[in-house]
């Protein structure tokens, strides 16, 4: 993995399990891609399936490591508020409704979700490398794949006009959203930073 | 000293919620992304007989507790009954259907007497809303039977049911 931005000395911990766990997962499935090799008949349409099983599960691995750098933050500023009594009113509120327990990580729930917590979330993503509004429209495009092959329904209009999806472009989302897994860790490691006076990871 | 049990998903746990000392349960197991590492659950809490409430906390501020199914006295059923909470209770079976809500009072957080539709939390009750019997808010008469028989559940006597009855009101 290459990144243009620096990693943290020492990441978060929705960081590390990302960076372990999440991303062991996802190398299982493209494993998987590469054992379905040949010429045989059938085998265009076990990678398409399995293009989209990938798509499926970076986006919810995604999904999983926003919510839980999310729920990281939250523990980080809510423990060095006073009084006490007011902790876990904070806690509740921070995560009420938010929409990465229910929704897609596209960004415009990674936003409002985020934006909750102080900052205009995106804008200090996009301030950290012109490259990331790229990489945003990647995860945009990764969620509509998502709902297409949730729902079963390939509108090549909301699609970028195709209905195959290649390994290629899978690959190319997948490097977007483990780009973006650095930046968004640094963007909320450095704004509690500023806020609470303490560096939280 | 004797350790406590670590804290897993389904346990009732309790922990200070602005004033208060709330209980809910474990119903996720986020794992240790809080700071120092420690674990975070998200909990859910009773919050009948609305939709529950849910709160992510870190598992240093949860203790183990136990669900307390208190038994209530007749008086304090009646006092909920009277003032509101038959209404609120008759409403909820006004579509009919094969799945009929079943119903059980508890107290809530407060010691206040509140009903819910989940039999885990309930302390008494457990019977199926009678079907349609309230006009404008009061019990229609040709449905009072079956309205008394329901009261009976709760463990009222006759008497008591009648009371509460008499108190909701009758409509013809």
């Amino acid at each position: 993995m290459t990144t243009d931005w620096p990693p943290p000395v020492m990441p978060s911990n929705s960081l590390q399990n990302w960076n372990t766990v999440r991303i062991r997962e996802l190398d299982e499935i493209a494993n998987a891609h590469l054992q379905v090799g040949g010429d045989a008949r059938g085998r265009r349409y076990a990678t398409q399936q399995i293009n989209h099983a990938y798509t499926m599960l970076l986006s919810s691995q995604f999904q999983g490591y926003c919510r839980d750098l999310h729920s990281e933050s939250i523990d980080h500023m809510v423990r060095l508020v006073a009084p006490v009594s007011l902790q876990a009113v904070l806690r509740a509120e921070f995560t009420l409704h938010r929409k990465l327990d229910r929704g897609n990580p596209n960004p415009g729930n990674i936003g409002s979700d985020f934006n909750r917590l102080g900052l205009k979330f995106l804008d200090q993503v996009r301030a950290q490398s012109r490259r990331n509004q790229s990489r945003i429209e990647h995860l945009e495009d990764l969620n509509r794949w998502r709902n297409a092959i949730a729902h079963q329904d390939f509108d090549p209009a909301f699609l970028g006009g195709i209905i195959n999806l290649t390994l290629a472009t899978v690959r190319r989302w997948r490097q977007g959203c483990e780009q973006l897994a650095i930046v968004f860790d640094s963007v909320m490691g450095d704004h509690i930073h500023q806020l609470m006076g303490a560096r939280p990871w | 000293m004797v350790a406590q049990k670590s804290i897993s998903i389904g346990d009732n746990v309790s922990f200070t919620f602005g004033t208060s000392a709330i209980q809910g349960v474990v119903i996720e197991d986020r794992g240790p992304i809080g700071a120092n590492r420690v674990r975070i659950f998200r909990v859910q809490i009773p919050n009948d007989p609305y939709d529950d409430d849910f709160i992510e906390m870190p598992e240093d501020e949860l203790a183990l507790a136990s669900q307390n199914i208190e038994l209530i006295p007749d008086e304090d059923i009646v006092d909920y009954l009277e003032n509101g909470g038959l209404v609120q209770i008759l409403k909820c079976n006004v579509s009919g259907g094969k799945t009929q809500p079943r119903v059980w009072l508890k107290r809530d957080s407060l010691g206040n007497v509140v009903h819910t539709f989940i039999a885990e939390r309930g302390s008494v009750g457990g019977a199926s809303i009678p079907f349609s019997v309230l006009h404008d808010n009061r019990i229609f008469t040709p449905k009072l039977d079956e309205v008394l028989e329901f009261l009976s559940t709760f463990g009222l006597s006759k008497s008591d049911a009648k009371r509460v009855a008499q108190s909701v009101g009758t409509a013809t």
